[in-house]
């Protein structure tokens, strides 16, 4: 009985947790940006505009539910569950403490990868059922985007399985108590950021919704709650490739002093800081240079790495 | 017949249930008549392979069916059949002219099937055959065996598997070139010597 209560307050704990930060993040990120471009942001709804979510949650839940006539009907309704189911189930792996996690699969970091791939369905599809040709523009994008980077971001993270020699997030934090692995793979982090920006689609790598070219791109049909679900989608995908970032390079939960829990929040808010921080700095590339950029320059250099760890691996006779 | 026991019950509900999807999605592609759709039904078959993976024990297998199959080859599928024209249309043929070479190889494709079931040394190996669904052993996760078993044991299918993939990759370049070759090949000879800048540069471009 115990043991069930644990196993249930730990899952009821980390939806809980992810629920509220990738929201609360929304409201940071607003205020962030404010702050870096020097305007005001949301100020006005409670203390500091921290309430801002909740008036924006009461008017996206009490919109219309509309579905264009000419749109694929099922198709436009399961495209944006997709996201959230695939990004959320990826936190099931993920661990957070020692003994805090939903289940530390064997393979986990293969399971976030393919669940990362389920994700660019939702864009893909969306886009498609939405019958309109900036939609379907923006999600060809998101697809040619999407695909081609999650081919350097798997590479870039076989480095880190590498030096652990396991898949298991459990045993790769572990592995880093002495040194973390952002020191040795930091040619893999640089890969792995970049490849997490534009997975999670975000300025400066938004092309798959570039405003200035596609209105909103794939959901530009999308209204009310189903236009939330793609949104909370990007987020939680921030806060996923955060707690991704902070597991595998900067030693999950080690950390003098605080207890291992506190680290690792602590970690993943600076991480998603300095997602915001590029989001409030930097503009946004051509799509052609995007592509060039990938394919011409951050995949040799996630190869060499991998060949590089692996030369050192076994020099070191490992 | 003697009675199942709860967990047997279980278990071969379980294989119902993936056999189902697996197989009522297969149906469901050759059956849709709109081409969008029958790609979109290839995701249950493939997500049910990849609960089969899981069910024996074989998580690696799962995770790689998940991230080869649905993240990539079906989505590329999902990507080409959106990018042509009347994608949702529900008024093309049902069948065309390879109708009798496909169900040639897809019968072929049951022989090698069955034949590798039948001639695997299974006891040998230490399978319980006749148990296999309610116990399905110790999980496979090994991957550093995987990895060393592709590379030793089966290197030279591994490496014909390689060299048709790259001959699919060249073949697949040389498709998507030669559309774009096609005009000025068309032309008479004393048409692309003559003083057409344009052809010119673009001669010179290609070659």
């Amino acid at each position: 009985m115990n043991e069930l209560l644990r196993i249930l307050l730990t899952v009821v704990g980390v939806l809980l947790g992810v629920m509220t930060l990738a929201p609360g993040l929304i409201w940071g990120e607003r205020r962030l940006l404010a702050l870096w471009q020097d305007r005001c942001g949301p100020n006005r709804v409670g203390p500091f505009g921290s309430l801002q979510l909740v008036a924006d949650m009461i008017k996206i839940l009490t919109k219309e539910d509309w579905i264009p006539p000419f749109a694929d009907k099922p198709v436009f309704i399961i495209a944006p569950s997709i996201i959230v189911t695939a990004t959320l189930s990826s936190f099931a792996v993920v661990v957070f403490a020692p003994g805090i996690a939903v289940a530390d699969l064997n393979i986990g970091v293969l399971f976030f990868l393919a669940m990362s791939a389920m994700a660019v369905y939702s864009v893909a599809l969306g886009g498609w059922a939405s019958n309109n040709k900036y939609a379907l523009l923006g999600s060809i994008r998101a697809v040619g985007q999407m695909l081609s980077y999650e081919v350097f971001m798997a590479l870039s993270l076989m480095g880190v399985v590498a030096l652990s020699g396991s898949f298991s997030f459990g045993d790769i934090v572990e592995a880093q108590r002495d040194l973390w692995f952002c020191v040795p793979q930091c040619l893999g982090l640089a890969v792995f950021f970049i490849a997490a920006l534009a997975e999670t689609r975000r300025v400066p790598l938004d092309l798959p919704e570039a405003e200035s070219e596609l209105v909103a791109g794939y959901h530009t049909e999308y209204s009310g709650m189903k236009f939330a679900m793609f949104f909370l989608g990007e987020y939680i995908g921030v806060t996923l490739n955060a707690v991704i970032i902070v597991a595998l390079f900067f030693g999950g939960w080690h950390g003098p002093w605080l207890p291992p829990v506190v680290w690792f929040l602590l970690k993943t808010l600076a991480v998603i800081g300095l997602f915001v921080l590029i989001r409030a700095s930097l503009p946004r590339p051509r799509y052609d240079q995007l592509m060039e950029f990938g394919w011409k320059a951050l995949l040799p250099l996630a190869l060499l790495n991998l060949l590089a760890t692996g030369a050192i691996i076994l020099a070191r006779g490992g | 017949m003697e009675a199942m026991t709860t967990q047997e019950i279980v278990h071969y509900s379980i294989f119902a249930l993936l056999a189902l999807v697996t197989v009522g999605g297969a149906i469901k592609v050759a059956a849709s008549r709109s081409m969008i759709h029958a790609a979109f039904w290839l995701f249950p078959v493939f997500a049910g392979v990849a609960g089969f993976y899981l069910y024996l024990g074989a998580q690696f297998l799962a995770a790689i069916q998940v991230l080869i199959y649905i993240g990539a080859i079906l989505l590329l599928i999902v990507f080409a059949v959106t990018l042509t024209r009347n994608a949702a249309d529900t008024d093309e043929a049902q069948s065309n002219r390879f109708v009798i070479p496909v169900v040639l190889a897809a019968l072929l494709l049951v022989v090698a099937l069955v034949g590798a079931a039948v001639i695997t040394p299974w006891r040998e190996a230490g399978v319980d055959i006749d148990r296999l669904l309610l116990a399905p052993g110790v999980p496979v996760t090994d991957v550093s065996a995987v990895g060393l078993t592709l590379l030793q044991q089966y290197l030279l299918p591994f490496e014909i598997a390689s060299v048709l993939l790259l001959a699919a990759m060249i073949g697949a370049i040389v498709l998507a070139r030669k559309e774009r070759r096609a005009p000025d090949e068309a032309l008479p000879a004393e048409e692309i010597m003559a003083h057409d800048e344009r052809t010119e540069a673009y001669t010179e471009l290609t070659r």
